[in-house]
């Protein structure tokens, strides 16, 4: 028994191996809006992101100012990848507040997995950067 | 052979286009207003006081947050369920069967209940942190 695969199919099959077999299991995109654009962060030192605070609720017991909102979605590459978590979706959110500068993230939420337009697996987060003032 | 999947790949891809459009992801709530300016105590939205929850004692929002956080898990877990189910699917449309992506749930009842109690939820912490109860 033998099989005849044409050229476009060994393309789709090489691309589709590469994609699969790559380290890329997921992919992002993040959405901004800063309260002040200029006092973002040109480079930012992922040790900055991992000390950003993280929190689904409000801060009460210090003082802060707004530094934006930030919105990010994190997609699986391929539908034999696993979907994405929400520690995925919180790093992202530290990454992009790193960005702003901010101290802490508040009301952190979380859509739910599904499968979207760009993507088998599909989960956002959205949150708030917030700069601590005492 | 190959022509069969090349036919399943092409008819795949024209319904997963389709599909896709409309979508099973669900996005995260709308982040509330920014009160960073207004004393801890006051923060709160006008819906708030007007909310059952508002008139629960300390001890009661906190039952009431673990009651909350219980039904989120559950409803966290049906709904990777379906998820997964719909992975399936999706797979066995790619590899075999293209109309099997017809079957996909879009879990849209589940994913409105599941929104409705985390608002609920956001509502009890925000009254809870504005009273600076224990939770």
């Amino acid at each position: 028994m033998s099989f005849y695969f044409s050229r476009t199919s060994v393309y789709a099959i090489t691309l589709a191996s590469s994609l699969l077999l790559s380290g890329c299991a997921t992919w992002s995109q993040s959405e901004v809006s800063p309260t002040n654009p200029a006092a973002m962060v040109k480079e930012v030192n992922p040790a900055s992101a991992e000390k950003i605070l993280l929190t689904e609720m409000d801060i009460t017991e210090r003082s802060y100012t707004s530094l934006g909102d930030i919105s990010v979605t994190v997609n699986k590459t391929t539908i034999f990848h696993a979907d994405p978590t929400k520690e995925m979706v919180n790093l992202k959110l530290k990454e992009e507040g790193a960005k702003l500068g901010a101290d802490a993230i508040i009301h952190v939420r979380y859509g739910t997995v599904g499968i979207s337009a760009m993507s088998w697996g599909s989960l956002d987060g959205k949150g708030r950067a917030v700069k601590f003032t005492n | 052979m190959a022509k069969v999947v090349l036919l399943n790949l092409q008819i795949s891809s024209l319904l997963l286009a389709t599909v896709l459009l409309s979508g099973c992801a669900h996005s995260a709530r709308e982040l509330p207003p920014d009160m960073s300016h207004i004393q801890p105590a006051m923060r709160l939205l006008p819906s708030d006081k007007d909310s059952v929850e508002y008139t629960l004692s300390c001890t009661e929002l906190k039952e009431e947050l673990g009651n909350i956080k219980e039904k989120l898990s559950q409803i966290e877990m049906q709904m990777k369920g379906v998820q997964d189910e719909n992975q399936a699917k999706g797979k066995t449309s790619v590899l075999l069967f293209s109309p099997a992506i017809f079957f996909i749930d879009d879990n849209k009842a589940l994913n409105t209940v599941y929104q409705e109690i985390d608002q609920k939820k956001e509502r009890i912490v925000r009254i809870a942190q504005s009273r600076q109860c224990p939770i």
